[in-house]
């Protein structure tokens, strides 16, 4: 082959470009929507390998420093990784073995706080059955009341229905959560190797402009991460704070673990709120202001959350408008419950990389020419030399 | 049993022959343990002979070593094309695209059938955060190779250098 039989000229990896493939405009952003959606719906059956991978890839995130760090003195990949990890476990185990002593003692020995809290946790439903009562006798009519009446234990139905066979799933996640440091460890030790690996089946042509594809896959999940993290911290500062102020007790212990639930989009946010109404109303009784300033408080965070923080983190950090990022959270519900809400920003990040560059490799007229060329170069050398085959 | 004596150990220990990617001239002044540690962030490919490696105005992040075969740089010119160099085993080709995000100035043909390994953008910047002895020795044979293609212009100004 001549170079005149095949030209070349300059600029012509731009031609192939196909405009309006950028998922940025509103079609691409539905579109991908879609997929998102199409994606979390087919892959609902692996979905108890959701939470150990979304925690083994935050970990990655939080023990890279570490890792990078022991590389640059000079240890190996292999052991460098070990170490970062090793140390983080090491950091939780001693943590959880500091913890479960004074859980069991709170649990097995000390049954007075624990009925204390169950006391207090009737004495909310109780005191909300009465304020909706009272609520409903003042300002509705009769038939809007029985009507009212007859939608709490529906509601309460219905919460059981999308809560019970989420605890399910958690308990069937929860031996799965071991996989946790060994996921870490590899992500650490082969992550290079990985992209090697999957570069290897790639044709020639498509080669260069794959590997910079996933090295925006990389730089998008990464991206979605430290967001996530972002989003930790700064849900942990403001629940905290406003537990302190407020004059809750153990206000940083309280806002931490409530920052950690929100990574369940939406359902996260009430059980947070509801365990913080429930160490009020047992800390306070006679002081009722409490109770509603903590609730007020949850209510406006997660208002925050949604509207300013996660867009500002997570919704940023991947370039999703904050409009898209709420319907497309709200449409994986529907489709793929808790797991699918929580997978679908990651999911939708990562497609849009994929789509905003598909029009750079696989629509590339240049690129799909030079495959066709490696083919037909290979075919003629494969049957050089034996009679009967045509070449092309 | 034969001893060893130490200056054969020394020899042993930076012994580069049995590494995969030791003919690399770029990676001439890296140690054996450099080597080894580079060496599962290069990715081996395999062209047929008059097969495009990459063409000129492609936007490039990776630069090309040539483990075997030959490979000629060819560009267009106001006269038609003209043919460059002729990359032989050992030579390294497109290594602008390491530092600058500028379209390729040449276009790379495998001339035979050739194994190259390629290296990109990303992996020499985490090398530099991480393994920096190592970075710093590339980084000085890349500048030293275009140190050479310089003086070569400067001395030829109506030539056409890669």
């Amino acid at each position: 082959m001549t170079l005149e039989s095949n030209p070349a000229a300059a600029g012509t990896q731009s031609d192939g470009e196909v405009p309006g493939t950028d998922s940025t405009g509103p079609l691409g952003a539905l579109a991908t929507m879609g997929v998102t959606c199409l994606v979390l719906a087919i892959f609902q059956t692996a979905f108890w390998l959701v939470v150990p991978l979304i925690l083994a890839l935050v970990l990655y995130y939080l023990v890279r420093p570490v890792h990078l760090s022991l590389l640059r003195v000079g240890m190996a990949p292999g052991p460098a990784a070990g170490a970062a990890v090793a140390c983080f476990s090491a950091i939780g185990i001693a943590a959880l073995a500091t913890s479960l002593p004074r859980v069991r003692t709170l649990v097995l020995e000390n049954h007075v706080a624990v009925e204390r809290y169950r006391e207090g946790g009737a004495q909310l439903v109780n005191q909300v059955v009465v304020a909706m009562d009272t609520f409903v006798t003042k300002f509705a009519s009769d038939s809007l009341r029985d009507e009212v009446k007859r939608a709490i234990p529906d509601f309460v139905a219905s919460l059981g229905r999308i809560v019970e066979p989420s605890m399910a799933s958690m308990s069937r996640w929860l031996p799965a959560i071991v996989l946790v440091p060994f996921l870490t460890f590899f992500l650490l030790k082969d992550g290079r190797q990985l992209k090697t690996l999957l570069a290897r089946p790639v044709p020639n042509a498509f080669f260069e402009s794959s590997l910079v594809l996933l090295q925006r896959v990389d730089e998008a999940a990464k991206a979605y991460f430290r967001g996530l993290l972002q989003l930790t911290i700064l849900d942990a500062t403001a629940l905290s704070a406003g537990l302190a102020v407020i004059g809750m007790p153990h206000p940083v212990l309280l806002g931490v673990a409530s920052a950690i639930l929100m990574w369940i989009p939406y359902v996260g946010g009430i059980f947070a709120a509801v365990a913080a109404s429930i160490v009020a109303i047992t800390e306070f009784p006679e002081q009722p202001a409490i109770l509603y300033g903590t609730l007020a408080w949850y209510l406006a965070v997660r208002w925050l959350d949604g509207f300013v923080f996660m867009p500002l983190t997570i919704g940023k950090s991947l370039h999703i408008h904050p409009v898209v990022a709420v319907l497309t959270i709200l449409l994986a519900g529907a489709i793929a419950g808790i797991p699918g809400m929580m997978l679908a920003l990651p999911v939708f990040g990562i497609l849009k990389v994929v789509f905003d560059s598909s029009s750079l490799i696989v629509l590339n007229e240049r690129l799909r020419a030079r495959h066709r060329q490696e083919r037909i170069l290979r075919r003629r050398q494969a049957t050089a030399g034996l009679i009967g085959i045509t070449e092309d | 049993m034969p001893v060893l004596s130490f200056p054969t150990l020394l020899r042993r220990w930076n012994q580069r022959g049995d590494q995969p990617y030791s003919v690399i001239k770029l990676f001439s002044t890296l140690s054996s343990r450099e080597l080894k540690n580079i060496a599962p962030v290069l990715h081996d490919r395999t062209y047929v002979e008059g097969e495009v490696v990459f063409d000129e105005g492609e936007l490039g992040q990776a630069i090309y070593f040539v483990l075997d075969g030959t490979v000629s740089l060819r560009r267009t010119l106001a006269d038609g094309q003209r043919v460059l160099a002729h990359m032989e085993k050992g030579d390294s080709f497109g290594a602008l695209a390491l530092l600058v995000d500028e379209p390729r100035v040449a276009q790379a043909v495998a001339q035979t059938d050739c194994r190259l390994a390629v290296f990109f953008r990303s992996d020499l910047h985490r090398l530099m955060d991480t393994q920096a002895p190592a970075a710093f020795k590339i980084s000085l044979e890349m500048a030293r190779h275009l140190a050479q293609i310089l003086r070569r212009v400067a001395l030829n100004p109506g030539s056409v250098e890669i």
